[in-house]
């Protein structure tokens, strides 16, 4: 396997793991969505201001 | 004062109480009037890093904290909203009256309640305190503030308090961690003393009419001494709480109830309040000495001008302006010294990997995206830096009074003002604090107009474009036009959540406007370490979100902009192949297909792209644009951001694509449209959840993206009639 073969399979990897979190991250904001009124920040991820 | 437990002798050799309970944990509740230092004791008790200010309001969920007490036991510290009463009128009421009396969904029901009583406003905090004994759950009082209440020449005796209220007091000085040992012996002991109960009489009439509704909260599982409690409490209120709704037939009991007290001459609605406030003003006559100086306080001086109908909305626009003004001039060397970091860094990697698609995604994709978003720290940390002392200080609640007059206009109640400043930071704490708001449909309004005020995450929106395209030029002797420019874009967010609060409290929503009543905190310097935790804090939050979601949308939109790979034209220059590359990508494909409908607010395909992407972030806009320029730029070293969009031509005309216009008409647009999924998801929650909470949630998304799209349309092709294009 040649360098720009190794470069594009790392990529590929990366890539795919970037996709997984920022799905993970999109599917926790619509659970949250339908999480309990009055429970805890479900909603507001680390980094939104809250303290979560 | 000396900090001193006056605590039960007889408790000194009790079995700890986790011991009683078998848990190996010790389950503390703390809860308070708002402003009293309950975050602040909080944080000292447990070495978390709650967020704390000088202004009520501040913590509008249940935190949960731990420390290990003297002999090695785990304690579990849960700090409560603030709440006045235990009246349950308003949603953070009802969840610090859920937890109290074991109602709460996934929360244990507490061993002991730590009541944080402000020493400077005894009789008021007393009426929680009296009401939380009365539930007979073993508890301690902690006297905070009690220096300042010294300075304000107001002296309370814990001993004669302990004997007055059945229940250790211990004095603390929050702030500086006085008094916090004995708390904590205090608290270990509390569970071994026999629980407080109700010092004062009911009349006998009253006494007589409550008694079946005691019995009928007995049979629902309340113990008697809690059950007398939420008897009293239950005459005033109008609505049966959440945690009540299992006691059968309780509405015909109470209801019998308030026709035996009227009959008796008496008022349900306060008889609770007279008896109880009755007996705290005799409590407080015996327990505290009050020395008059008759000097005015600094508070009151600082006051007459800070809330003066003139000049405090002056000193209010004054210092707005200042904070506005210091962050363009304090954060532009920061600025150019994180970009040349990232330029060397980009140049230094792009030195060490071999040519390819991997140095292409760290350089073009990683580098370029997230460095774009993180050259705006330090604006960012100046920002709340100026938050943080406004807060600390105790100015922020003058604001709100300030501000009372133009929120009572618009038919807002005074307690929005709150989460309408929390929104300056981030939208989702803003419309969770709403929960402090009675009123359902002054609640509905106010989540409605919330996301309007402009959040953190526009400041790199804001001041990219700003940096970019406004001149750095000196207005009236001392004024920035760059300082001017980001100070109207967040008046511009602040009037027209107003404006549009106005126009739901006149139509959907209709109501009449309530008071605001708000304790104003004394004047205090703000302590070095709270503001250091606080900007850190923020700071470190923007860095995470860096280093999470605008790093892994840079991956996958540097992906999209750079495959399909694009053979180029025979004869075509490096730059031309870039361009012709990107045009071809996936990006570039659906960039051309969202052109038509943001070419009539002047914007380009790429600019199309950042909008869309910035739905999960708005910061994600510049990070986009970071990737596109990243990798549709020939030069990898060539200068920031700034620079490229101001060099950006029309491939079409030639001429230069991004004018000045064009700017202010894309922050305009970035000041009304809800990007941020977060928000979305929080108020679908918050309005109810369900269908309910979509309906409101998609209202909203959508009247603020019509918003958005009609006031840039007018700003841009306003501005070309004129002359500005």
């Amino acid at each position: 396997m040649d360098s720009q073969m190794m470069q594009t399979l790392v990529v590929g990897i990366i890539v795919l793991f970037a996709l997984a979190y920022v799905g993970r991250r999109a599917w926790r904001t619509v659970a949250a969505a339908r999480g309990p009124k009055g429970g805890d920040g479900g909603g507001c991820g680390s980094d939104c201001g809250c303290g979560h | 004062m000396d900090v001193a437990e006056a605590g039960a002798p007889a408790a000194t050799h009790a079995p700890s109480p986790a011991h009683v309970r078998g848990g190996g944990v010790l389950h503390v509740a703390l809860v308070g009037n708002p402003n009293t230092g309950k975050s602040t004791l909080f944080n000292a008790l447990t070495g978390m890093r709650q967020r704390v200010g000088n202004y009520s309001g501040v913590t509008v969920e249940r935190v949960e904290g731990r420390y290990r007490d003297a002999e090695g036991r785990s304690v579990a510290v849960l700090d409560l909203p603030g709440t006045y009463s235990l009246s349950a009128s308003s949603p953070d009421e009802e969840i610090a009256l859920g937890v109290l009396v074991g109602r709460a969904e996934g929360v244990d029901t507490p061993d002991v309640v730590v009541v944080v009583v402000d020493a400077q406003n005894l009789e008021r905090n007393l009426f929680l305190a009296s009401q939380v004994l009365e539930l007979g759950i073993p508890a301690v009082i902690a006297l905070n503030q009690v220096d300042a209440a010294l300075a304000a020449g107001i002296r309370v005796d814990p001993v004669e308090l302990t004997l007055e209220l059945g229940a250790p007091v211990v004095a603390t000085v929050a702030t500086k961690g006085e008094g916090l040992d004995l708390l904590k012996q205090a608290v270990n002991r509390a569970a071994a003393l026999p629980p407080a109960s109700r010092q004062f009489e009911l009349p006998a009439e009253a006494a007589a009419a409550l008694a079946p509704v005691e019995a009928c909260l007995v049979r629902g599982g309340f113990k008697p001494q809690a059950a007398g409690m939420e008897a009293l409490r239950l005459l005033a209120v109008t609505t049966i709480g959440a945690h009540l709704s299992h006691v059968q037939g309780l509405a015909e009991v109470v209801e019998r109830a308030r026709a035996e007290v009227e009959a008796a001459g008496l008022t349900p609605r306060s008889l609770e309040a007279e008896a109880r406030y009755g007996w705290i003003a005799d409590v407080v006559e015996r327990v505290s000495t009050r020395t008059h100086t008759g000097k005015k306080s600094f508070t009151e001086r600082v006051d007459a001008v800070a809330l003066h109908r003139v000049w405090g909305p002056l000193v209010f626009v004054l210092l707005m302006t200042l904070v506005f003004q210091s962050i363009f001039t304090w954060a532009e060397p920061m600025i150019g010294w994180v970009e040349t970091l990232f330029s060397a860094l980009g140049g230094a990697v792009g030195g060490v990997l071999p040519e390819g698609d991997l140095r292409s995604l760290v350089v073009d994709g990683v580098i370029a995206g997230v460095g774009s978003v993180l050259v705006f720290l330090p604006q960012i940390t100046i920002l709340f830096l100026f938050i943080g002392i406004l807060e600390d200080t105790g100015y922020m609640a003058r604001a709100a009074f300030i501000m009372d007059r133009f929120m009572r206009s618009v038919g807002l109640h005074g307690r929005s003002f709150i989460p309408l400043l929390s929104g300056y930071a981030c939208a989702v704490p803003g419309v969770m604090s709403t929960r402090t708001i009675e009123n359902p449909k002054d609640r509905l309004a106010t989540i409605m107009v919330l996301p309007l005020m402009s959040c953190s995450a526009r400041i790199p929106v804001y001041t990219l474009l700003i940096g970019a395209f406004i001149p750095s030029i000196t207005v009236a002797g001392i004024l920035n036009l760059r300082g001017i420019t980001l100070l109207a874009m967040y008046l511009l967010g602040t009037l027209t959540a107003l404006g549009m609060a106005a126009v739901f409290k006149k139509t959907l929503l209709k109501g009449r406007a309530r008071p605001l009543i708000m304790e104003l905190p004394p004047y205090r310097l703000p302590s070095v370490r709270s503001l250091a935790l606080s900007v850190s804090h923020r700071a470190s939050m923007f860095l995470r979100k860096a280093g999470t979601v605008i790093l892994s949308l840079s991956i996958v939109l540097w992906a999209l902009a750079t495959y399909p790979k694009t053979r180029p034209a025979p004869g075509a220059t490096p730059a031309v192949a870039q361009e012709q590359q990107l045009a071809n990508s996936v990006l570039g494909r659906m960039g051309h297909a969202i052109e038509p409908a943001v070419r009539p607010l002047g914007y380009d395909w790429k600019i199309g792209v950042g909008i869309v992407a910035s739905l999960a972030a708005r910061e994600v806009f510049v990070s986009t644009m970071g990737t596109i320029y990243g990798v549709g730029s020939a030069d990898e070293t060539s200068g920031d951001l700034r620079a490229k969009l101001q060099r950006e031509r029309d491939p079409r005309t030639g001429a230069l694509a991004y004018t000045p216009l064009v700017a202010v008409g894309l922050m305009v647009f970035y000041v009304y449209a809800m990007m941020c999924m977060s928000t979305v998801a929080v108020v679908v929650r918050e309005t109810g959840g369900g269908r309910t909470g979509v309906k409101w949630a998609a209202f909203q998304f959508a009247y603020m993206l019509a918003l958005a799209y009609g006031a840039a349309f007018i700003v841009y092709r306003g501005g070309l009639l004129l002359g500005f294009g």
